[in-house]
């Protein structure tokens, strides 16, 4: 009879009690735990239909092993969504300690290390951030039913009985259904290694002394053991095959055709030093100390392969800093694979050797060593040390999604599923900004779909799988393909029936107003809803990929049924082995296992040198780390805290670096801030900054300092020039002088016309009461031309809204060769006024952007440009245009109170000052520029926006580079395929204005002198911030 | 798989089937056939057969087609046509089958009831411009309860009001629909209307007429005072803008105000019209200046044009050059009443060295009156240099001399 193993029992009790308390604060805010919430959804609701149409326009969940999903689905309806997740993350924990508790046992025949090792599981750094952290559960369930299966295949080598073999396969089977990864590398990495120590374990039982096993004693046992081998092999190469079928065929039928996405494993750990916390310092931990005892005990000859298996994990775990592993992997599978779990892999394969060596320094030889030969007071201090080291990294590990949230702060997301739920918003797509993964979560909630999505593998827009973006909703962390990804679907949101977007973020507020989008309301827990107009709603009737009834059948049955099989085998087992009903027979590992025979000298100085030189190496980059941070102590970093300061709107810390001498008070300083708003300072992000000294004497320096800045718009580079002081000892920053100008008007009043548009009337739920449907406004295209500027071809043109309302408008451009193939079509951006009042005027101009870098050949630029322009390459010239313009009744948006307060010409720039004269803040001017030629005949429309904004009453300088225009080409000004509403443009026209137009009436044109002689006109759109 | 099965359903088919029943062993009497009735009513028809098997109804009208069993009462053999075939208006037409041949037809007239006492109606657009050449149409579909179109020629009342003045004519429908058109009226207004016949009548419809086109308009200004001080706000304003009709137009209506300085450029402002009149505002000048301003609905109307006159603000200002400071020093800068002028007002300071090159161009804005601009931390080298200081149109010269030690 055998004791119950008191260190398990209590590895477990902890486990469960700290790992399982935690979760409820940690889990919902990971990375990937709320993903497959949203697939557990998705089976709970059509168990049997692999095909979900709320990502990405439709995507197949066949691409992710779904037993996991299932497991939580079917939970779900016993409690809930969450309840299945956190049920299943408990058994996960379980899972997972037994687990390295029997991988303990197979590698050191010791139930007292075994024990060890289950309790250093509970503890272990890498456990901690891929559970807490990354909330990778399939990963963790795939990888310790893995670790259950070991013992099993151990035995079936050894003792060839079938049992062995069934229960093996069992779990296989589990694995392969929980995570697709796993397996495939487990093989290579944990079971070779299994199969080689099995191989060796029964060479040594033909031997005397294992000195004796000779690479003849060990092929003939390799030999003895051959056909277990293969059979164990043959059944589950054919388990991984058979148990997820339908996800190979969808692997080969959908390959993934997404670019990489940079994975911060990928990086060079020294450079990206975060990336190297993550994903090296932590999830090695104390390890990284006991380094030369691992190498030395895995290199032992029992051991041998799982030291080659380990050291090559450890190596790959690498990631970007050495060559290494991108030339084993090979550039695909580098790109494509997370390393990170060569890491989790080769930490775990180490717990058992860690619970050895904790076992010998507590209780074995170890202790004695350390007692007979320093005393007991060394041996107290190592072990103090260890603890302490333990400890700090479960709390650091613990502690760093506290500090440094992954995540955007929890979204109360029951006000958006109303908002869908209420008046079909459901029946168009949908859109989140800054949602982070609590975008899965709110997919979970809601029959809507969106564009985005949380599982990148399973992308099919070319929009998408072209751009190395994680997500739409998160794309400005990810600059030019992010923001330009985020644009296509903004621009030509009819091509996606997308019409709502819930903004957390207001740095996208910019681009949305722009594109031609408006706010909606802002929902009760503070996010945004932005609309656009004029989108259809989604059809009835969406295409999907189907797949046959079988894979459907398969993937229905199969996974649960592995389970089952698995319980169902194993149970009977482990209520033998808990009740101990039998004596059973010894496992033939537990008479393999090493015995401990003294710990070398030369070994314990080893390690101990390396600690100490592990220890000094951290000091050193700690001291590095202060000097680089400490902001005072020259010119360059008071600057560089500076704008870091201001970067993050800590605005009190940005005070504290400017002299005292100058006495600012924080008071003056606030004031002085806060009255500035615009582009810059409200919606921008410092992408680089250099600092070069002009000229230092005594105690003051100047610099000139150059910023870049990302802003959702353009991105901004600026030169300023700042004088920095020392002061005690100090460097401060001398501040700007303050701007002086005092309106005139202490209070004015401004008569605006207001809107309102009740939208249903009648309460009902039928789809719009015909009564209540506005008429859309009419507008007239005055001129449309098709022109050729360089290699890109444009639209150029002017709309009037000629009704008496005030218009949205979209205008939306078809480009065509001589035989009236379709080559292109796009949708006005940037270069229009969205919102006319009635009688307003607008130019536009409509560029033919292509899907960027839809081809594997097309290079990525390197530095970040949102404004990136990527004209559409056209395979013939275009001849013919069709413009389609639609209206319909705008009620927000409407401010137009800024005027042109002076202008200035210059051969190569216009400068101007504009002047608001309203009563709303104007956050971002942006200045449309027509050029004309000197027949007042359109040529060339852009724009510029300006940086700051323009506060009441208060003059804001502009400026713009004259284009020249001298190889600008007319191609087509025909305008007999122009449409307003569907119905022809000319028509429209003559109704409205039977007597024909008067040039005289025309606003005056600037004349220029510029490229080619002509006028320009200027006009302005604006997006205020924060309308009153 | 899809053969399999459908040699199985072939098979089963087959072995469903009736043998076919010979047809002149049957025989059979009409016993109450309507061939008229009326929308909703109740309609059977009787037969009496004598022999082998049992005869279908087979029916057809305006919905469609259907198939009925009798059902047995007595000796008869009755068939009662269900609710959608007695509700529809029009012929319905009926054969008795037996097997493969048709043993009687017929056709059932069926009458549509009286008008509803809610005639469905429809107008469209519901917004007109004033004027003879809008129009917006009304359409009534006058049926019964059962939705059985009335007869062509069906007469019903079209009423309208508008500005108090009340309508009415008749019209008769045709084709099932009864129509009109409406013109509107030349002044802006809303109008109501309805349509009815006896007992029965329509909801309330409304349109709007709105102005037409405005035509051309007056523009003036106001302001306090006439100085060039880039601080004081001007307002221009439109005479009422109204339609040939003498509408007011809607509200919103924008117009671009156009103005010309002095030097050719075109500086521009917009406002928009509340009760027909557009204001839109714009800073006074900072430097004397006179502003020709007209005002435009693009290509639609226009104003005359309007000539504004800016004096120069500034009588006269100092500079000093503080050497010890390295500062050139503007001020006092007196206003048209001898006044510290406004904060903010915009100082150009141009330095041009021996050679006559300009060198450098600095702004600054005035406060309490003084201006300030320090040279001594912008890499000048040492040497002579004129400096010339600009406020509204004034400017002054001064010469200062950098030594090396200033441009340190």
């Amino acid at each position: 009879m055998k004791r119950s193993n008191l260190l398990l029992l209590l590895a477990l009790f902890l486990g469960l009690a700290f790992h399982g308390s935690a979760l409820f604060f940690t889990l919902e805010s990971t990375y990937d735990a709320l993903i497959h919430l949203f697939f557990a959804d998705h089976y709970a609701t059509q168990w049997w239909e692999p095909w979900d149409y709320r990502w990405y326009t439709g995507f197949t969940v066949m691409g992710y092993p779904p037993l996991v999903h299932q497991m939580m689905a079917l939970l779900s309806l016993l409690g809930g969504l969450k309840f299945g997740l956190y049920v299943v993350a408990l058994t996960a924990i379980v899972l997972f300690i037994t687990g390295v508790y029997r991988f303990g046992l197979i590698m050191t025949g010791n139930r007292r290390i075994a024990g060890y090792a289950a309790l250093l599981a509970v503890v272990s750094s890498t456990f901690i951030e891929t559970l807490h952290l990354f909330g990778q559960l399939p990963s963790i369930v795939g990888l310790s039913v893995l670790l259950h299966s070991l013992p099993e295949i151990y035995e079936w080598l050894r003792t060839g009985k079938l049992i062995k073999l069934g229960l093996a396969f069992s779990l296989i089977a589990v694995t392969v259904t929980s995570h697709h990864v796993t397996p495939i590398f487990g093989m290579v990495f944990f079971i070779f290694p299994l199969i080689g120590m099995a191989v060796m374990d029964d060479a040594r039982t033909t031997v005397s002394e294992s000195k004796q096993i000779t690479f003849k004693v060990f092929f003939r046992s390799f030999q003895k053991l051959f056909w277990r081998i293969v059979a164990f092999g043959a059944g589950s190469l054919f388990l991984i095959i058979f148990c997820i079928l339908p996800y190979w065929i969808n692997s080969r039928e959908n390959p993934i055709t997404q670019i990489p996405i940079p994975h911060g494993s990928r990086d060079n750990f020294l450079e990206v030093t975060s990336s190297g916390l993550v994903f090296f310092l932590i999830p090695w931990g104390i390890l990284l100390f006991l380094l030369p005892y691992l190498f030395y005990r895995f290199f032992s000859k029992r051991y041998l392969f799982f030291g080659l298996s380990f050291s090559l994990l450890t190596l790959l775990g690498t990631g970007g800093t050495t060559p290494i592993p991108r030339m084993l992997l090979g550039e695909t599978a580098f790109n494509i694979l997370t390393l990170d779990r060569f890491t989790l892999w080769a930490t775990i394969m180490a717990l058992p050797l860690f619970g050895e060596f904790m076992y010998r320094l507590v209780e074995g030889d170890l202790k004695e060593s350390l007692e007979q030969r320093f005393g007991s007071v060394l041996h107290r201090i190592t072990g103090g040390l260890l603890a302490g080291g333990i400890l700090f990294m479960v709390i650091f590990s613990m502690s760093l999604g506290y500090f440094r949230p992954s995540q955007p702060q929890k979204i109360n997301i029951l006000p958006i599923v109303n908002f869908l739920n209420q008046d079909m918003h459901d029946q168009w797509r949908y859109l989140t900004l800054g949602f982070g993964d609590q975008m899965a979560w709110l997919s979970a909630q809601t029959r809507a779909a969106t564009v985005d999505g949380n599982y990148h593998s399973a992308r099919r827009l070319p929009e998408l799988t072209t751009k190395a973006i994680e997500r739409l909703e998160n794309s400005k962390f990810r600059g030019v393909e992010g923001i330009g990804s985020l644009q296509q679907f903004l621009v030509v949101p009819e091509k996606y029936n997308l019409k709502y977007i819930f903004s957390n973020d207001k740095f996208y507020d910019p681009v949305l107003y722009f594109c031609g989008w408006q706010r909606l309301q802002q929902l009760e827990n503070g996010i945004m809803v932005w609309e656009r107009l004029n989108v259809p709603p989604l059809p009835t009737i969406i295409p999907k990929e189907d797949v046959s009834v079988y894979l459907k059948l398969m993937w229905g049955t199969l996974p649960v049924l592995t389970v089952l099989i698995a319980f169902l085998l194993n149970i009977r087992l482990i209520w033998v082995r808990v009740l101990k009903f039998t004596t059973q027979t010894e496992a033939a590992y537990m008479k393999s296992g090493n015995t401990l025979r003294g710990f070398s000298p030369g070994l314990i100085r080893l390690n101990a040198v390396w600690a100490l030189l592990l220890s000094l190496l951290f000091a050193y980059a700690g001291y590095q780390f202060y000097l680089e941070n400490n902001t005072q102590r020259s010119p360059e970093n008071v600057v560089k805290a500076y704008y870091d300061a201001l970067d993050f709107k800590e605005f009190e810390r940005a005070h504290s670096y400017l002299a005292p001498s100058e006495a600012i008070s924080l008071e003056q300083y606030m004031l002085e801030v806060a009255v500035t708003d615009g582009i810059l300072s409200s919606y921008a992000k410092l992408d680089s900054l250099g600092v070069k000294e002009l000229s230092r004497s005594g105690n003051t320096t100047s610099l000139e300092v150059e910023t870049v800045w990302i802003t959702p718009l353009e991105t901004i580079r600026r030169t300023d020039r700042k004088q920095v002081v020392k002061q005690d000892g100090l460097w401060y920053l001398l501040p700007d002088p303050p701007q002086r100008d005092i309106p005139s008007d202490q209070l004015f009043s401004s008569n605006v016309t207001r809107y309102y548009n009740h939208g249903r009337r009648k309460i009902t739920t039928q789809q719009t009461h015909h009564e209540d449907v506005l008429e859309q406004p009419v507008l007239e295209i005055l001129t449309a031309r098709l022109v050729r500027f360089g290699d890109r071809f444009a639209i150029v043109g002017e709309v009037q809204n000629i009704d008496r309302v005030p218009a949205d408008v979209t205008l939306s451009a078809t480009l065509y060769n001589e035989r009236s193939k379709v080559l292109a079509s796009y949708n006005a951006k940037y270069h229009m006024k969205h919102k006319l009042m009635p009688m307003e005027v607008t130019s536009f101009r409509i560029d033919f952007e292509k899907i960027s870098w839809r081809t594997k050949e097309d290079t990525m630029p390197a530095t970040f440009n949102p404004d990136e322009f990527d004209p559409v390459v056209l395979e013939e010239d275009p001849v013919r245009f069709n413009l389609q313009s639609a209206a319909n009744i705008a009620t927000s948006e409407l401010y137009k109170d800024v005027a042109v307060q002076r202008v200035e010409f210059s051969e190569k720039e216009i400068r101007g000052t504009l002047f608001n004269s309203g009563v709303q803040e104007v956050t971002i001017p942006l200045v449309l520029i027509s050029y004309y030629d000197d027949n007042r005949e359109l040529l060339w429309v852009d724009q510029s926006f300006v940086q700051d904004g323009i506060r009441v009453q208060r003059v804001q300088a502009f400026e713009h580079p004259l284009p020249n225009l001298e190889d600008l080409e007319v191609i087509s000004p025909d305008m007999s395929n122009c449409f307003v509403n569907g119905l022809p443009n000319d028509e429209i026209a003559r109704k409205r204005l039977s007597a024909g137009r008067e040039d005289s009436k025309r606003p005056l044109l600037q004349p220029v002198k510029n490229g080619v002689n002509g006028f320009i006109k200027i006009e302005t759109d604006h997006f205020i911030g924060n309308p009153k | 798989m899809r053969k399999l099965a459908f040699t199985v359903l072939c098979i089963l088919a087959l072995a469903c089937s009736d043998p076919a029943v010979p047809v002149s062993t049957y025989s059979l009497q009409i016993m109450e056939v309507p061939d008229r009735a009326n929308a909703g009513e109740q309609i059977s028809l009787d037969f009496k057969g004598m022999g082998k098997g049992r005869p279908i109804l087979f029916l057809r009208n305006s919905l469609g087609q259907s198939v009925l069993e009798g059902r047995d009462e007595g000796e008869r053999l009755r068939f009662t046509l269900p609710g959608p075939y007695s509700k529809k208006s029009g012929p319905c037409h009926w054969s008795l089958v037996l097997a493969d041949s048709v043993l009687r037809s017929g056709v059932i007239e069926i009458q549509p009831l009286a008008i509803d006492e809610r005639i469905e109606t429809y107008l469209g657009p519901r917004n007109v411009i004033a004027g003879p050449v809008d129009h917006t149409m009304l359409v009534t579909v006058p049926s019964d309860k059962f939705g059985n179109p009335m007869p062509d020629g069906t007469v019903l009342e079209l009423q309208k009001q508008i500005s108090e003045q009340y309508d009415s004519k008749e019209i008769q429908s045709g084709g099932m629909l009864a129509w009109d058109r409406i013109y509107a009226e030349e002044k802006a207004s809303r109008a109501f209307l309805s349509v009815s016949a006896a007992g029965s009548t329509s909801k309330e419809l409304t349109y709007d007429i709105h102005p037409a086109l405005p035509e051309d308009f007056e523009i003036e200004y106001a302001r306090f005072h006439p100085y060039a001080d880039g601080n004081q706000v001007i307002t221009f304003s439109t005479s009422t803008l109204k339609d040939t009709y003498g509408n007011i137009v809607s509200d919103g209506t924008m117009v671009s105000f156009s103005v010309i300085d002095a030097d050719g450029k075109v500086l521009r402002t917009q406002g928009t019209t509340l009760n027909g009149v557009a204001e839109a505002r714009m800073l006074h000048p900072d430097r004397g200046d006179t502003w020709t301003v007209t005002a435009h609905l693009a290509g639609v109307a226009g104003s005359q044009e309007l000539e504004v006159e800016f004096l120069p603000v500034i009588r006269d200002f100092d500079l000093e050059w503080k050497a010890d400071s390295r500062t050139v020093v503007v001020g006092p800068v007196d206003g048209f009443l001898d006044q510290f002028q406004p904060d903010g007002l915009r100082v150009t300071l141009t330095l041009f060295n021996e050679k006559g090159v300009n060198v450098m161009n600095r702004d600054a804005e005035l406060s309490d009156g003084y201006a300030g601009f320090d040279l001594g931390n912008l890499s000048l080298s040492a040497g002579r240099y004129l400096t010339r200081v600009e406020i509204g149109g004034q400017s002054h010269e001064m010469l200062i001399e950098l030594t090396d030690e200033d441009t340190e």
